[in-house]
């Protein structure tokens, strides 16, 4: 089985357990990775990161009183490759990230970020690395996923702050909002951050209940959108399925869908919690959230119509939650089971034949592999007729996202090799070629 | 006109039933149902006191049918049956840690207890060291049972607040060594809330506190309480939330206690109230049976929210809480959550 196909969320507790979640309609099966006599103190769980496109490695932050540390799991083999103590810096670490540079392929480095505001850049060679203060009482560091150089940091009485990694230099900082009637000054906590995907924009959840939206490259320094949920701090938020979309979640167990487009309103709430909501990830294809909370429960929230679609009980309580692109309750779909057959072989072949495979091999190997299947997939479509579109909608009355599930099903296909749009692209001028 | 009639067609022929009727009249089916006069409803008779007569006559039939029914059952030596209570058909809780900790199938909470916030208590690493302290300007009945409480706590104090914030507190008692914080406040001169804050880095509990009988109410002597330490029993804490509230509470005492003094403290869980008794026991030889002797004082707790950390109301992140969201929670009158 692919490892693409086996463990589809991972969780990260606060007393160090780390767990790989396979969760489907139906069943839902919880696998320790880390080994729980192996637990020591201090090993908290504090953040986690995908280490690559492809999804293959997982970047683990934890501990949380004396010098943090960072493991790196591989999905592939199912083991921890490596970890190093993350000197420099005291307090938990509160962003992570890889980050891959133009002129070194193998070796890219990780970016990590600490509470007292270190944010390092950790490359193979000792003498390289590079070292940013981003401000103490640090809460947050995240990449921006369309300019790789970019990070951004936030955190209390610590505004949002964007630094370009290349430079080694502040590209932005935020402008606090105007002072109150009384012309007193707005406090600043910035407990979470994202760039929203595709744009160069952030948005910052803060303590005091305030959503955010700030675009860089405009000259305005202040937020463009700046709401407010009163009375609950909040503490994570992410980038929903939809655009210019956010959910967030507060410390006592609120999750909210926030519509950023102008002028900006506050849209469902989410139901079910029975304590604060510490992470939360959405699926990229579908309109799914995935949240965990400190009740030690994970939850999986449909976002349109807000039902509650899972709930699962994972014994620790939990900090953070990854999940993976190709993520779906729909027990394994035909469609993608044959992607994966096709996809494994190759894959295989190039990382046991050169350990040091780097990325642009196997996106080559996968590309070449493509055209095959992709005309494979075109010829076992259904063609669809009036009475098949029938049975869709008769589908819709029972479970409103599983006909959104096999609308986009099709799209899944290409996605699996990464880069989203840009395959589509070629492969449509791959297509046009051999038409002519 | 009824929808009934109209359906019916006028013009529709009727079919001779003659096989079906003849067979109805020679063979009537074999258990006719036949209404007797119910023996149980004296409704229809008119004379009050006869009506009345029947009916009692009738109840004490009953009650003796039943009486004898159950001597009948003791004699065949049947076992017995459960009652049905709110607690024994209690709803299902997922967190629930069934049998012993140390079980294997309970590994992963043996785990996550050894490496929480009270693991270094329960390995006995640290005495406790308990600060006692008020809401601004406590009344006599909130002073004598924080007092009270200073005599049942080993090692604690109770200090007046000085009109100090709770952070500050936390802050210096954490620079004074103490390993847990209690504010208990009140209204309209009654002690109705207590604050938990373990310390140095949480968790913190708040519980609604009620039904406070201080010793003098139980018409007892504080003098009576010895100086040894009690044992604790925690008792009934099922679900995980449980355990943990459980968990907190006995890491207020000491961990080593004086079996000399004989005295017990009782945390009891029932249907989410915590009740609160003090005991001095004594083995009966001759029953078998310990014989106890309240002590007092006695309260009852209710929790209202656990939170991550040490207290910070606002910008703190619980790990469960029930305000705002009752109607969500409290779906039905057998769930419960400790």
């Amino acid at each position: 089985m692919s490892y693409r196909e086996d463990l589809n969320v991972f969780v990260g507790g606060t007393t160090g357990a780390f767990k790989g979640l396979k969760v489907n309609e139906r069943t839902c099966i919880a696998k320790n990775i880390q080994s729980l006599i192996a637990i020591t103190d201090d090993q908290e769980i504090t953040t986690m990161a995908w280490g690559d496109q492809e999804e293959k490695e997982i970047l683990i932050g934890s501990g949380s009183k004396g010098i943090p540390s960072v493991k790196i799991y591989d999905t592939e083999y199912s083991a921890f490759t490596s970890s190093f103590n993350c000197d420099g810096g005291k307090g938990k670490i509160k962003g992570i990230s890889r980050f891959n540079e133009a002129h070194d392929f193998i070796f890219s480095a990780v970016i990590t970020a600490v509470e007292t505001g270190h944010v390092k850049l950790w490359r193979y060679n000792e003498s390289e690395q590079i070292s940013i203060n981003a401000g103490e009482n640090l809460q947050r560091m995240r990449h921006s996923i369309v300019n790789k150089n970019i990070i951004a940091t936030g955190g209390r009485e610590n505004a949002l702050k964007l630094f370009d990694l290349e430079k080694q230099e502040k590209v932005f900082v935020e402008k606090n909002v105007p002072p109150d009637i009384c012309q007193l000054r707005m406090p600043v906590w910035v407990s979470d951050l994202i760039f929203l995907p595709n744009t160069s924009s952030v948005v910052t959840a803060s303590k005091y209940g305030h959503v955010r939206l700030y675009d860089p490259r405009s000259t305005q320094r202040r937020p463009l959108i700046n709401l407010e949920i009163k009375d609950e701090a909040l503490t994570t938020i992410a980038a929903a399925h939809k655009e210019k979309h956010v959910v967030v979640g507060s410390g006592k167990g609120r999750m909210n869908l926030i519509d950023l487009r102008n002028p900006g309103k506050i849209l469902n709430t989410y139901k079910g919690f029975t304590g604060g909501v510490t992470d939360l990830a959405c699926s990229q294809l579908h309109p799914l959230i995935t949240s965990v909370s400190l009740d030690r429960h994970l939850r999986i929230h449909h976002l349109e119509t807000k039902q509650l679609l899972k709930e699962v009980y994972l014994v620790f309580s939990l900090n953070a939650v990854l999940l993976r692109s190709n993520f779906s309750l729909e027990a394994n779909s035909p469609l993608l089971e044959d992607n994966v057959e096709n996809t494994r072989p190759i894959s295989c072949s190039t990382d046991r034949s050169t350990v040091t495979s780097t990325a642009t091999e196997n996106c080559v190997g996968l590309h070449s592999d493509y055209d095959v299947e992709y005309d494979e997939m075109f010829n076992q479509m259904p063609v669809i007729d009036n009475a098949s579109d029938a049975n869709v909608t008769q589908n819709k009355r029972h479970y409103p996202y599983k006909e959104e599930a096999t609308v986009i099903d099709d799209t899944l296909e290409y996605d699996s090799g990464g880069n989203n749009k840009k395959s589509r692209a070629m492969k449509k001028n791959r297509r046009r070629s051999k038409v002519r | 006109m009824k929808l009934k009639n109209l359906r019916k067609n006028p013009l529709k022929r009727e079919v001779p039933l003659e096989e079906e009727t003849e067979v109805s009249e020679i063979a009537p089916p074999e258990n006719p149902k036949v209404s007797l006069p119910s023996d149980s409803n004296f409704n229809h008779i008119k004379c009050k006191i006869v009506r009345h007569k029947k009916s009692e006559q009738f109840r004490r039939q009953k009650a003796k049918a039943k009486k004898e029914e159950r001597k009948k059952r003791q004699r065949d030596g049947e076992p017995k049956k459960v009652p049905h209570t709110i607690e024994s058909l209690r709803e299902k809780d997922e967190t629930t840690i069934q049998g012993d900790v140390d079980a294997e199938e309970n590994l992963e909470v043996k785990v996550d207890f050894e490496h929480d916030e009270f693991a270094s208590y329960y390995k006995h690493t640290y005495e406790p060291k308990v600060l006692i302290t008020y809401s601004d300007n406590p009344l006599r009945k909130t002073r004598i049972f924080g007092r009270e409480l200073t005599r049942i706590i080993p090692n604690s104090i109770s200090l007046y607040r000085n009109r100090s914030g709770v952070k500050k507190m936390v802050k210096s008692a954490i620079a004074k060594g103490f390993t847990d914080l209690i504010v208990i406040n009140e209204n309209m001169k009654q002690p109705n809330g207590m604050l938990v804050v373990h310390l140095p880095d949480g968790p913190t509990a708040q519980f609604k506190l009620s039904n406070v009988k201080i010793t003098p109410e139980l018409k007892r002597s504080h003098k009576e309480i010895t100086e040894h330490r009690p044992e604790v029993i925690l008792n009934n804490f099922t679900t995980r939330l449980g355990h943990s509230v459980g968990r907190m509470l006995g890491a207020l005492f000491h961990y080593d206690p004086e079996f000399k003094g004989r005295r017990a403290v009782t945390f009891h869980n029932q249907r989410d109230y915590i009740f609160f008794r003090h005991h001095r026991y004594e083995f009966d030889l001759k029953k078998g049976k310990a014989k106890l002797r309240e002590l007092g004082p006695r309260f009852t707790l209710k929790l209202r929210s656990l939170q991550r950390g040490t207290f910070d109301s606002k910008y703190g992140e619980y790990e469960w809480i029930i305000q705002g969201r009752r109607h969500a929670m409290e779906t039905s009158r057998r769930k419960f959550f400790l």
